[in-house]
């Protein structure tokens, strides 16, 4: 490998790190006016016009606050815990495709890919690192040794092994009918119809199981405010704090854009637009949709987050994927 | 040339790892341990260019088994465990059973080795590959793979019937 690669390999890799930090921080912005003006609140005025500015002074604040260690926390995971949360979603945008080959307006003689690398198994990495990310919160809830904490902790990791099936299953669905597990081979295929005509249910138990794997209300029990007091990050300040949000937000912008790839037809639309933007508008359609569905449902009691997970979400995905491969094999 | 410096280094944190794991007195941190191994082994995996097994090994063991194990610890709060005094003939059949495990491990390495060199095993084209794992799986190897999963629901139900029995 020459030094022109590495450079190259770099140059993308800082830039999807800043775009996707960029689009967590403003997410924040975006879910409080969003939320504001639909409960007829106006939301964050006064950094900058319209509070656009928000966010940076966020980040400012909780980057000076003061950073408190409880007593009885167990150091090593209480440290441990924030970046064991944020590094594997991180690290899912490695295969996340942009865009299609481009060569960015004639500026590069060959067209290059719009993402930081591809696998042969992208879709089973995304899961591996999807799993590996429940360790931070439960990690964490566990380190502080105070039982809201800890039962947030322990919410979580049941939450997760019960919806990461469903997740998992849904998007099965789609492997079979695109026959590849890269996600921008998933993408061509679409070029005639979008997945989501084929997969309706299998978009359903998606968006379902995702808003579960990403602890929002209506799934939102790990960290429910009213009787938890903020669950597993509940004695967490400053930057840990901050991380753990960070690493949230970044799974909004993982799961919107894993939708986008495999049941919206990716960057695909019609040509009056680039398909980077066509993309970034799909993306931006499932973020609305998430944070609208905050706006909109009441938290699960816990027996009914199970039962719907257990008795309804996975019998329903393994339906979907046996009529899927009865369809397939009466088709060919 | 630098993967196998790679391999070296995955290989060692592994065994790390797994003495950590067994001496940790704090059940959490010997999970944490384990987990450690498991993902040191999917690396040791991807650079053996064996992308799908490195995948399923964390899917599998990280994302769920492991899970549930922390997910019990934690369930039942397990304060630090007291190092028992164990008994010689327990320690016996403990070592006995490892060297047993090592020696069979070695064999079958070093009896692949040794079919793979005289060109008796043939490694298909593209192993490693989801669609000739899955080809194998369900054509030369499927009562191997039909007998694993009746095992593992013959397991299913016995959880079931001993925690029904419990609750009754």
């Amino acid at each position: 490998m020459d030094l022109g690669m590495l450079v190259f390999i770099v140059i993308k890799i800082l830039v999807v790190f800043g775009l996707v930090m960029l689009t967590v921080a403003y997410l924040t912005l975006l879910e409080r006016k969003v939320l504001a003006h639909m409960q007829v609140r106006v939301g964050p005025m006064f950094a900058g016009p319209h509070g656009i500015l928000q966010p940076i002074a966020d980040g400012i604040k909780l980057f000076f606050k003061e950073d408190i260690v409880t007593k009885q926390a167990d150091k090593v995971f209480y440290f441990l815990a924030p970046a064991l949360s944020i590094i594997p979603v991180l690290m899912i945008f490695a295969v996340i495709p942009f865009g299609d080959k481009t060569t960015l307006f004639g500026l590069l003689k060959e067209p290059v890919e719009l993402r930081i690398t591809g696998l042969r198994i992208d879709i089973l990495y995304v899961f591996a690192m999807s799993g590996l990310a429940t360790y931070g919160v439960v990690f964490g809830g566990w380190s502080q040794n105070n039982k809201y904490a800890l039962i947030g902790g322990i919410r979580e990791a049941a939450q997760l092994i019960s919806y990461e099936v469903a997740f998992t299953l849904s998007i099965f669905g789609v492997v079979m009918v695109a026959g590849t597990l890269q996600l921008d081979k998933i993408v061509e295929a679409q070029r005639n119809v979008w997945f989501i005509v084929y997969q309706p249910v299998g978009f359903l138990i998606f968006l379902t199981a995702s808003v579960a794997e990403l602890k929002r209300t209506p799934f939102d029990l790990p960290e429910a405010e009213s009787e938890l007091v903020a669950g597993f990050h509940a004695d967490y300040s400053s930057m840990k704090f901050a991380m753990f949000f960070m690493a949230e937000y970044a799974s909004i912008v993982v799961c919107s854009c894993l939708g986008t790839l495999l049941f919206l037809g990716g960057w695909l639309g019609p040509s009056i637009l680039p398909p980077f933007v066509w993309y970034l508008i799909k993306v931006f359609v499932l973020i609305f949709v998430i944070i609208w569905l905050r706006a909109t449902y009441p938290r699960l009691r816990y027996d009914q987050l199970m039962k719907f997970g257990w008795k309804f979400l996975i019998p329903v995905s393994f339906l979907n994927i046996f009529v899927t491969a009865i369809v397939i094999l009466l088709v060919r | 040339m630098i993967s196998t410096y790679l391999a070296y280094l995955f290989s060692g944190l592994a065994v790390l790892f797994a003495i950590s794991t067994i001496l940790q007195r704090n059940p959490v941190y010997s999970a944490a341990s384990l987990i450690g191994v498991m993902v040191m082994l999917a690396c040791n995996y991807v650079l053996l260019n064996a992308e799908f097994i490195a995948a399923i090994q964390i899917i599998v063991y990280v994302g769920a088994i492991m899970v549930l194990f922390v997910f019990v610890i934690m369930l039942l709060n397990l304060e630090r465990a007291k190092r028992e005094k164990l008994l010689i003939s327990r320690r016996a059949v403990g070592v006995l059973l490892g060297l047993a495990l090592s020696l069979k491990l070695a064999m079958v390495g070093y009896a692949s080795k040794i079919l793979i060199e005289s060109g008796r095993l043939k490694i298909p084209e593209g192993m490693g590959s989801t669609q000739v794992i899955g080809k194998y799986l369900f054509s030369n190897y499927l009562l191997p793979f039909e007998v694993a999963s009746l095992v593992l629901l013959v397991g299913l139900i016995g959880a079931v019937v001993l925690g029904k029995r419990e609750a009754s």
